[in-house]
This record gives structure tokens, sequence and C-alpha cells, in this order.
């Protein structure tokens, strides 16, 4: 499937052309992103370290990850548009960009997996993690830990691919 | 899905996200450590062959 | 005068060869300026939190006592990664980073976030935390978080905008922005 004519047509639109106007609104658009960023992958980092059992212990799991699904999502909507907005500007150097590409795997990964298997398992968590009182039916502990570990790797190479597109 | 399933699947899931993870980011650090020694080296270090 | 002192001493930073290498090194700024941008999850992430429960907008079933505390640690390591990581920044590339015009205002509210935050911990330390378990915190409160986080809005937005040549010293702009920026030497071309 050849996807490169999305980046064509991308590349030829009046969005790239606006984009590519003003330097100022543009870096305004990167400080959008990264701030989606900090908001995304703090709220899952917040998370993901409870669930390891490193941060906050003893407070109950359910309260925390129920509080950050709002934020994670207006994150990546914000994450999501500047990003259109920043990849119009350069869309076919993106189109032939390993790092690009890579983030965009990342990134499809990470949505699939936080929103199936880490919520799933998240929400099943025993006593001795989640501190929300005895579970009738609870993932083991050990899987909850590898889930946590899982879903900080993709997303730190999905923000740490997305800064080496910066420097390629 | 049963629980039991569902800690299954999770995590199978996930370990072969950190094994993708760990070859991954292996290959990239193998590359850059190649285009630091192509930098230097007055000869095409082999690794690049590789690449 | 200042601008000056701060010249020279910028000046002396970039004589040092261990300064040149890390600027001209082909993945180690890269790094460096990676850690920086990617620790900004862990330190304003933890911060994020605790400003959204203190602006009464999220977590409000926690007592806000118990993040503000907990969370403390996790983004005190993160603020010394960016601490450390941004020196060495600053480190290898003394004499622009400090003609900077964005560096400059990002240090600034850098110093008021740090200001805000002191005066939230004296009010939070001062009051008696009857408010802890309430979902929506006092205005003072309110008004603090709100400050802290328009605050590093702007650092980070500020920090982005480094990298823009804009209002580089060797640009022409108004008088008033070679004093602010610190361009010493194309203000002496000037009388």
């Amino acid at each position: 499937m050849d996807i490169v004519f999305i980046f064509e047509w991308l590349d030829a639109s009046w969005l790239s052309e606006f984009a590519r106007t003003s330097a100022a609104l543009f870096s305004m658009v990167q400080a959008v992103h990264i701030l989606s960023m900090i908001m995304l992958c703090g709220m899952l980092i917040l998370g993901d370290l409870r669930m390891l059992n490193v941060i906050l212990t003893g407070v109950p799991s359910a309260i925390i990850i129920q509080n950050t699904k709002k934020w994670i999502y207006i994150a990546l909507a914000g994450i999501i548009l500047s990003g259109i907005y920043e990849a119009s500007a350069i869309a076919m150097k993106l189109a032939t960009n390993s790092f690009f590409w890579a983030k965009m795997a990342g990134l499809a990964m990470g949505i699939i997996f936080m929103l199936s298997v880490r919520s799933a398992v998240y929400s099943r968590a025993p006593e001795v993690i989640g501190a929300n009182g005895p579970q009738s039916e609870a993932v083991e502990a050990w899987v909850v830990k590898l889930v946590a570990v899982a879903n900080l790797l993709i997303w730190f190479s999905v923000a740490a691919n997305g800064r080496w597109i910066g420097f390629s | 899905m049963t629980t039991n399933t569902l800690g299954k699947v999770a995590a199978v899931c996930s370990i072969v996200i950190i094994i993708g993870w760990a070859i991954y980011w292996g290959v990239q650090v193998q590359d850059t450590l190649c285009l630091l020694e192509t930098a230097t080296a007055e000869e095409v270090p082999e690794c690049l062959e590789n690449m | 005068m200042l601008n000056e002192l701060l010249l020279k001493f910028a000046t002396w930073l970039d004589g040092f060869q261990s300064s040149t290498d890390l600027h001209e090194a082909l993945y180690a700024y890269g790094w460096v300026e990676g850690t920086h941008v990617l620790t900004l999850t862990l330190f304003l992430g933890m911060l994020l939190v605790i400003d959204l429960r203190l602006l009464g907008v999220a977590f409000k079933e926690l007592p806000a006592s118990t993040l503000m505390e907990r969370l403390d640690k996790p983004m005190m390591v993160g603020f010394i990664v960016m601490l450390i990581s941004g020196a060495l920044l600053f480190y290898a590339i003394p004499i622009r980073s400090t003609q900077s015009i964005w560096f400059r205002v990002k240090v600034v509210f850098i110093i008021a976030a740090g200001i805000n935050a002191l005066l939230i911990r004296n009010m939070t330390r001062s009051s008696d935390m009857s408010w802890d378990n309430d979902p929506v915190p006092p205005k003072r409160i309110r008004v603090g978080a709100a400050l802290s986080l328009g605050l590093w809005i702007l650092v980070v937005a500020s920090g982005r905008n480094m990298a823009y040549d804009w209002w580089d010293c060797h640009k022409e702009m108004p008088h008033f922005m070679y004093w602010a920026a610190g361009c010493v030497n194309e203000l002496a071309a000037f009388e």
C-alpha cells in the first residue's frame, strides 16, 4: 500500500502553505505539541509508576487511573492536531524519514495497547498493588507490572523518535 | 474473556513489546556506534555494510 | 554592566575544550537535549497533577496534601535531571545562550515559578489544611496553581523559541533589544 500519496496531498494542501508562512505561529504549535506530550506522558507515567508500586503506594489505583483518562484523551487530541500541523510543513521530508515511521508505529501501538490491554489489566489489579479492596477476579501482580513496563517503553520510544526527527 | 485469559494475553503482549523494544533500540545503538566509528576512522568500517 | 559580566562568564566557559566537544559531537548534544525535553514529562507531568488537584478539576477524591507530599520526590528527581541537562546545554553553547532573549526570559519565568511554588508551600503550611479533602480548594490556592501552570507553560514556550534566530545579536533589531539580549559588542558599535 503506497501511503506516500497522503504526504504528497498534504504537501500541496493549503494547510502546508499556511504552516510555512509564520515561523512564530509554527513555534507556538510546537510548544502545544510539547505541552500535550507532557500531559499525555505525565498522566501515563503517573498510572504506570503507581501500578509498579513505585509512587503513591497504598492510594487506591482505581481513583488514579480513572482520573487520568480524561486528560489523556485531551492530550491525545492536542498532540495529534498539532502534529498534523507540524507535519504538513515538512510532509515530503517526513515521508522518507525512518524515525517518523518508527514514531507513528509506536504511537499506533501505544494507543491500541493503552486502550485495550492496559485498561483491562489495570481495572483488574490485585489488592496488593491496587489497594482497592479485595478483588474477586484479579490479574496476577507480575502481569500488571509487566504491562506497566511495556507501556512506559512504548511511549518513551514515541517521544524519543519524535525528538530524533528534529535532529535528522 | 476471562481474567485468566486476559492475564495470559497481557503477559504475552507485554513480553513481545519489551523484546521488540530491546531489539529496536539495540539496532539504533549499534548504528550510532557504527556512524561514530565512520566519522573518526580513516578507512570505511565493516559495520557500514550491515546498516 | 551585568551584560558585560554575563558575556565575560560565557566567553570564559566557551574557552573550555569540553564545551566545544559537547557542542560539536555527533550525538552527545542531541542526547542531552533529548533527555532535557523528555524529562519534562516526569517533572512537569507530576507538577501538572498537583496543580490540577489544587485547581479542583482533577483527582478530587484524593486529599490535596497526599498528592503534594507524595509526588514531591519524583518531581524533584525530574527537576534535578532538568537542571543538570540544562546546565550542560548552556555549557555547550554558552555565548549564544547568554545572549538569547528567550533564554533570559525563560530564566526569569523559572525564578518566578519557583517563588510562586514557595508561596503556595507557605500558604499550605500556615493554613490548617481544613480544605484538604474539599474537591475545590480556596481561591488563593487555585490562583497559585493557575499561576504555576501559566508560568511553566511560558518556560516551555520560551525554551522552544530559543532555537529560532529572530532576535540573535547579528540581526537588525530595535536598539532596546540589543540591550535586553545583552549584545555588548553590537551596542558598543553604535557608539
